[in-house]
């Protein structure tokens, strides 16, 4: 019976319900969309970095963790057996041969990191493929061997598209070789210092020249989803001793205090909105109590209690907290929709951030648990926010209502 | 007018309770607006003091060519002159000379470049807290010729403590730079480029291989106070010959973290948009059901011949007064809330602590004090109240007072 | 009888109407003869290098040693601060003594497009002396004077997959003394990088040669490097087993 008064009465005056519920609708949009915000900022470089860089998870043999040498190379066929017990679980894999070298041009010459991959495997697991913003992904015909390189390091060595470059490293043999090869392809990144230093070319070119061996390879790539991860990672260790499998948060450090910092300045600044709203929530609650002393008084009249006036009372706020989440929720579902296609853009010039891996433009982004995380938290903080106002002015009200 | 003022300040303290609950709505909206903004100050004052000290320093002096080609060749000359002027400007609180230089490491078999850097011991560990990130060995010393490096170069060139490596490349005009140091020690820094490349010895020794007598690649200066620094950069370029000399300030040498700053400070105005979007909303609706509850009696107001205008003019007057009053209050009450915050900072702990340490910042939240922006957060909420009040007393002018004094509104 | 005279006639036209000149030599001939010039089968010579930049000069007094083109050593005997150090090529390996600290230093990959004692050479010139012969096509341009000796200009385009960074050279090569009097090295637009010119002719043990030859790196002001020849020997007595890192220690 209360339920269907507590209803009613929500419907009965529309413009008090809609304040109440504009206050839980704002309160819930502002917090997340802040949570939105920094989610964005966070995600840009980390999921580039793992999308680009280090992957989910690598596999390398444990000399080579030290020594970074070409010898230390593995067998494909050691991890075959380990990949494929987890195969359901592993989205895609690639293996790498890799070495430094230097690149030399007429004009220029840099130290890069120079990576042998198989073009179709590698397009599973990293997005350079996506990111080439001239010519092909090894797609070009041309009697030279092919390397694709970043935008940045292009401009380093005043060099173009198709032009020749040669580059001088050391075989296993501790020997220098000097090869030339034809840029066919130029990506770009959203971190200039990736761009400077890592270059592509095909595993099959690469491997004969290091004389490292047929199937030998230096690195393991995987792409795994998030829930598998600390899964496939167990198997994975305990399947390969003699090798170090690292997971892309102890590849690079920094990531996960970035995102963990961010973390905790995305709650600080929610807890301060919340407290913003509860304050927002109390006054207008205590309004309303104050405005409806007459209905409320007839009520009492009528024979109904206290305790379950207050009950009535505190149902219509779960209702109208109910209609805000809903208001708010879509509100927040279609601003993060909407800028998170088209990217909030940076007012200052780009430079800077492209060399942090972040790029030009925000794109705010939520999970679903942070929806109904937040949700749940600000109709928590709105119910309890409600029930102080509503008990104090009752007091005071009995108070009043003896006096008359 | 004055009667509109004496009207609507009379019927404020009519109902003191009202009256109290829309007043303190706003003075916690200017204290938390403050406080939001304070916090977001302060993580900036952090950035530009801490982030700044330990990698370019607020200023620095350098030869004229070096910043675009940071070779030996491109050092400065120390001189007496250049000594006394750092030396005896108080505003400096670290002052950081520098000898840097790229060259080969070498150790068995295993070669790898690196980057020497040639310090005062005692004021790098003062910038970058190298002394504490020593886990074997010991720190450098003024004297000696020892070396400290990263753990990962360390593994790489199968060095322990007490080793020797040999350094090579080029000094000052291309003199042939080459000499055998001892490892005293080994650090764990969190960022891998300085753990897997950067070697760090004393000015001497930095000296002695490179042929940099009197010479320096560059003096770093770090300012007690990051305001002065437009003062202290005009000071030095007005000192110093421009035509041998450059004096760059941290914004020219590090872009990325400039834009980091200016980023932060953009997403830091969205969010405390986003609390006046909050805080707006709460005032609108205190407002509004100030008004509801208020309807009979304006309702017999204006039977009694009130103009609706008129009483809204009262109303709205009611509302600034409660406005200001209530902004003032909060102002006033920001001042020690932010200063409590300001001396007492809300410590980080766990793992993020952990992290804020690595980067040798300190596990704080800190909280800025700045009038300036105390005084905007006052401005801006007050503006606020006024304009999320005028929807809703401008609805009384519709009021149908007939109806309402009969009951059936 | 008839065509024996015939064929008596045509040796003697063939070889009075068509004297072997010079120019019936192919371009490639040409390059190679001038860098046998200057390597001969072994020689040994004394040399200053003279490197100037904006802000210093710099001179280094050093002996040098070859053998072909596989085999290179260089010994520094100035400056001070030098003295003693000692450079060496086997094939494509180079590497470098250093008394002061008692180490002898394979160069790694990385150092060998890094300049050599700071001057406007690099490892890599040191190590590839035949590149100019075997890295490209070679053609006749045309003809120039340089220093008063009539040269041959010709054009070397690298060939598809040579390991080389230029987009063309121009060397011009005198015609009858083959001496290598100019190079022009330009980058793949065709923007000219590197000039070397060579100059003051002497005789040096059984050959002639320009012994003064100065490389400057046409887009960088200031700079250039200056290497004069004082003394220099051909064919003398040297085998392979004088290239050892064992002798770098002892050479002077």
């Amino acid at each position: 019976m209360i339920g269907r008064l507590a209803w009613r009465n929500v419907w009965r005056n529309r413009l008090r319900s809609l304040v109440v519920v504009l206050a839980i609708a704002s309160g819930l949009f502002g917090t997340l969309f802040v949570a939105a915000i920094s989610r964005g900022m966070i995600i840009r470089i980390v999921q580039s970095t793992i999308d680009n860089d280090i992957s989910d998870l690598q596999i390398h043999s444990d000399k080579y963790v030290i020594s970074e040498e070409l010898i230390d190379v593995f067998p494909q066929s050691q991890l075959q057996a380990a990949i494929d017990k987890n195969a359901v679980l592993i989205d895609a894999y690639s293996f790498r041969v890799k070495v430094e070298a230097m690149a030399t041009s007429a004009n220029g010459s840099h130290q890069v990191t120079l990576l042998g991959i198989d073009k179709d495997a590698e397009s599973r697991v990293t997005g350079i493929h996506d990111l080439v913003v001239e010519g092909t992904y090894f797609d070009t015909k041309t009697k030279l061997k092919e390397i694709c390189v970043g935008r940045k390091l292009v401009e380093e060595l005043e060099v173009r598209l198709g032009s020749k470059i040669v580059l001088s490293f050391a075989d296993v043999e501790g020997d220098i070789m000097y090869e030339s090869f034809k840029i066919t392809g130029i990506y770009k990144s959203s971190n200039s210092e990736f761009d400077k230093i890592n270059t592509y070319v095909l595993s099959d070119d690469l491997i004969p020249i290091l004389k490292t061996g047929e199937s030998n390879y230096h690195e393991a790539a995987f792409r795994i989803s998030e829930s598998a991860l600390d899964q496939v990672y167990s198997s994975l260790h305990e399947e390969l001793p003699g090798y170090e499998v690292m997971r892309w948060f102890e590849i690079n450090k920094t990531l996960r205090a970035m995102s963990s910092m961010m973390d905790l300045f995305t709650f600080v600044m929610v807890l301060i909105v919340l407290i913003a709203l509860i304050f927002g929530v109390i006054n207008t609650m205590l309004m309303v109590v104050m405005e409806r002393r007459k209905e409320l008084g007839m009520l009492r009249a009528l024979g109904m209690n206290n305790f379950s006036i207050g009950r009535m009372i505190v149902l219509e706020t779960v209702l109208l907290g109910i209609i805000g989440s809903i208001v708010g929720n879509v509100l927040t579902y279609i601003s993060v929709s909407w800028f998170g296609d088209r990217g909030i853009k940076y007012a200052s010039a780009a430079e800077g951030l492209e060399q942090m891996g972040m790029g030009d433009t925000l794109y705010p982004e939520l999970g679903a648990y942070t929806y109904i995380a937040i949700t749940l938290l600000v109709l928590v903080t709105a119910l309890i926010a409600s029930i102080f106002p509503v008990r104090r002015v009752f007091r005071q009200n009995i108070a009043e209502t003896l006096r008359n | 007018m004055k009667q509109t003022l004496i009207f609507a300040w009379r019927n404020l303290w009519r109902n003191k309770r009202r009256t109290l609950i829309t007043i303190s709505s706003i003075v916690f909206a200017v204290i938390i607006a403050s406080f939001m903004r304070g916090m977001q100050l302060g993580s900036y004052d952090k950035m530009l003091n801490d982030a700044i000290k330990s990698t370019t320093g607020h200023l620095s002096i350098m030869d004229k060519d070096f910043w675009e080609s940071k070779t030996l060749i491109n050092s400065l000359e120390y001189t007496v002159e250049l000594d006394s002027l750092i030396a005896s400007d108080p505003s400096l609180s670290i002052r950081a000379p520098q000898i840097s230089s790229g060259c080969l490491a070498s150790s068995g078999r295993n070669t790898r470049g690196v980057l020497i850097m040639g310090v005062d011991p005692e004021v790098e560990d003062q910038r970058s807290g190298l002394k504490g990130k020593i886990v074997e060995g010991a720190y450098l010393s003024e004297e000696g010729s020892g070396v400290v490096i990263g753990g990962m170069l360390a593994k790489y060139l199968h060095l322990k403590v007490g080793d020797s490596l040999v350094v090579l490349g080029q000094g000052y005009m291309g003199m042939t730079a080459a000499a055998e140091l001892e490892v005293t020690g080994i650090f764990d820094h969190p960022m891998s480029m300085i753990d897997k490349r950067f070697i760090y010895v004393n000015l001497n020794t930095a000296r002695d291989l490179f042929f940099m007598e009197g010479r320096l690649t560059s003096v770093d200066l770090v300012l007690k106070d990051y305001n002065d620094l437009d003062v202290t950069m005009d000071k030095y370029i007005s000192a110093l010959d421009t035509t041998v000399y450059d004096v760059r300030s941290w914004k020219s040498m590090n872009k990325v973290l400039l834009q980091q700053i200016e980023s932060d400070n953009f997403f830091g105005i969205i969010i405390i948009g986003i609390l006046y979007l909050v805080i707006g909303f709460g005032i609108f609706g205190t407002v509004l059901m100030m008004v509801m509850e208020r309807k009979r009696e304006f309702s017999v107001m204006m039977a009694l011949g009130l103009r609706p205008g008129r009483l809204v003019r009262i109303v709205l007057a009611e509302t600034i007064m409660m406005g200001m009053i209530g902004a003032l209050i909060g102002l006033a009450l920001s001042f020690p809330v932010i200063y409590y915050f300001h001396l007492n900072p809300i410590p980080i702990t766990g793992e993020n602590a952990e992290f804020y340490r690595e980067f040798n910042l300190e596990p704080i939240l800190e909280v800025a004090i700045k009038p300036v922006s105390l005084f905007w957060q006052f401005l801006i909420v007050l503006i606020l109240s006024i304009v999320a009040a005028i929807g809703p007393v401008n609805s009384i002018s519709k009021f149908n007072f007939v109806s309402i004094i009969r009951g059936r509104e | 009888m008839k065509t024996k005279i015939t064929l008596i006639l045509a040796v003697c036209v063939m070889t009075v109407g068509f004297p072997p000149k010079v120019s019936a030599q192919s371009a490639v001939e040409i390059v190679q003869k001038s860098i046998d010039l200057i390597n001969g089968q072994s020689s040994q010579a004394t040399i200053t290098m003279t490197i100037t930049r904006p802000k210093y000069t710099r001179s280094l007094e050093m002996k040098t040693w070859s053998s072909g083109s596989d085999y290179f050593m260089v010994y520094i005997a100035s400056p001070a601060q030098e003295k003693g150090q000692v450079f060496m090529k086997r094939e494509t390996d180079m590497w470098n003594w250093i008394p002061k600290i008692s180490r002898m230093i394979k160069i790694p990959p990385s150092m060998m497009s890094q300049s050599w004692m700071g001057s406007d050479f690099t490892n890599d010139d040191l190590v590839k002396v035949n590149s100019l012969a075997v890295d490209y096509t070679h053609s006749i341009q045309g003809e120039e004077v340089i220093e008063g000796y009539e040269c041959y200009k010709i054009e070397l385009i690298p060939t598809l997959e040579s390991a080389v960074v230029w987009g063309k050279v121009n060397m011009w090569i005198a015609k009858t003394e083959s001496f290598q009097m100019k190079m022009e090295y330009y980058d793949e637009d065709m923007e000219l990088v590197n000039l070397m010119e060579a100059s003051d002719v002497k005789q040096f043990g059984d050959r002639k040669l320009p012994a003064k030859m100065v490389m400057t790196p046409v887009k960088k002001e200031g700079q250039q490097t200056m290497m004069v020849t004082s003394e220099q020997t051909f064919n003398v007595d040297i085998d392979q087993g004088f290239f050892s890192q064992q002798n770098m220690k002892k050479v002077r």
